[in-house]
């Protein structure tokens, strides 16, 4: 179905779009002065937070304007991504560098980062071991099937973690979510609230999505793909009703190690 | 859809929160908590807000809320009172002792 360099490629591609636009949004915040002396991530109190690693980061992020430059460099490197075909020389060296790069973030902003940002890492490591490993096509076809246990693990333990909770066992969870003032959407949570049953039953359906969904892998080539297509709408549906974004980019990314490794089987 | 740069600024103050909450129930004491980064970066979010006139001193208060509800919101952590002109200076003084309780 798919090849190796095509699932690279792709994989490549899916996260470069991720750090294009996460980028783009950190560079609106630095501009809003969210990470000047006066903002939320003051680097004085983060730095502080993340004690003693930011020691070695600290040179570095208490120049103001070393933000956005390093922002600037990964909207770069993710343009180059999206553009490229892989190639373990050169995408390596833009992957490796938006690896790097990741790895400051997630020092600078330590409130405030998500499962995105997570998810992030997770590929883009993945991806900075299969450019080193390129000439060995077993290492290559084992960072792509961690890649795709990663993606399973990811909505399975989400869904053993909503067993767990009493408002997701009762059904009542999904209405509580979207009555959030941050991530609600109001006219969704009136028609949930007002109409019991459909909430019930939409809470038992993400719950149940997300569980179900290793079964992907016994799943027969074509209709394994409907996975696929109904967790892209799932992330597509939080982008929308809870407005958050990220997730729609960054967990896709390892939509093609899982087809790959699916066909493997 | 696509473009939400406000995202991280709501979930700064929920991980901050959740940083109290471990801290606590780790068993470091109450008075200890202002040396904390989350409360430092809590007290920094909360000085962000205009005073009101005649006012001397700051508290913020950590309620939780139903949402669109619109419920009695129920207290949850009450900050200690900070001077105004303190609360921008006091994260840096604070840093070195603050890198032990985070």
């Amino acid at each position: 179905m798919l090849d190796l360099a095509t699932t690279l490629s792709l994989t490549m591609k899916i996260v470069g779009f991720a750090t294009v636009v996460s980028s783009l949004e950190l560079l609106a915040l630095w501009r809003a002065r969210e990470f000047a002396s006066d903002g939320i991530w003051d680097w004085s109190i983060i730095g502080t937070a993340t004690s003693p690693r930011s020691g070695l980061v600290d040179p570095l992020f208490r120049h103001q304007k070393a933000l956005p430059v390093i922002l600037a460099l990964r909207v770069a490197a993710g343009l180059a991504c999206l553009l490229l075909w892989w190639n373990p020389l050169v995408t390596g060296l833009l992957l490796g560098l938006l690896f790097l790069i990741q790895m400051l973030l997630n020092t600078r902003i330590v409130f405030g980062d998500d499962g995105s940002d997570q998810m992030l890492s997770i590929v883009l490591a993945s991806l900075v071991v299969a450019s080193l490993a390129s000439t060995n096509e077993t290492a290559v076809t084992i960072c792509l099937i961690f890649l795709a246990m990663q993606g399973t693990l990811s909505y399975s333990c989400s869904g053993i973690a909503k067993c767990f909770g009493e408002h997701w066992r009762d059904g009542s969870a999904l209405p509580r979510v979207l009555g959030h003032y941050a991530y609600g959407h109001q006219a969704f949570h009136n028609a949930l609230s007002r109409f019991s049953p459909v909430g019930r039953i939409a809470s038992w359906s993400v719950m149940g999505f997300q569980l179900l969904f290793v079964f992907y892998w016994i799943t027969p080539e074509p209709w394994h793909l409907m996975w696929l297509a109904s967790s892209l709408l799932f992330h597509a549906g939080i982008a929308y009703f809870m407005r958050l974004n990220g997730f729609l980019f960054s967990f896709p990314a390892c939509y093609p190690a899982l087809i790959y490794v699916h066909h493997l089987l | 859809m696509l473009w939400n740069p406000g995202k991280r600024v709501a979930k700064v103050l929920w991980d901050a929160w959740l940083s109290i909450q471990y801290l606590t129930t780790e068993g470091v004491p109450a008075s200890r908590l202002p040396l904390s980064g989350a409360y430092m970066v809590l007290l920094n979010l909360a000085s962000r807000q205009p005073l009101q006139n005649r006012a001397v001193l700051r508290q913020f208060c950590i309620v939780r809320s139903t949402g669109f509800d619109n419920r009695i919101p129920e207290p949850l952590f009450v900050s200690l009172f900070h001077p105004p002109e303190v609360m921008q200076a006091a994260p840096r003084a604070n840093r070195a002792s603050a890198a032990i309780m985070t």
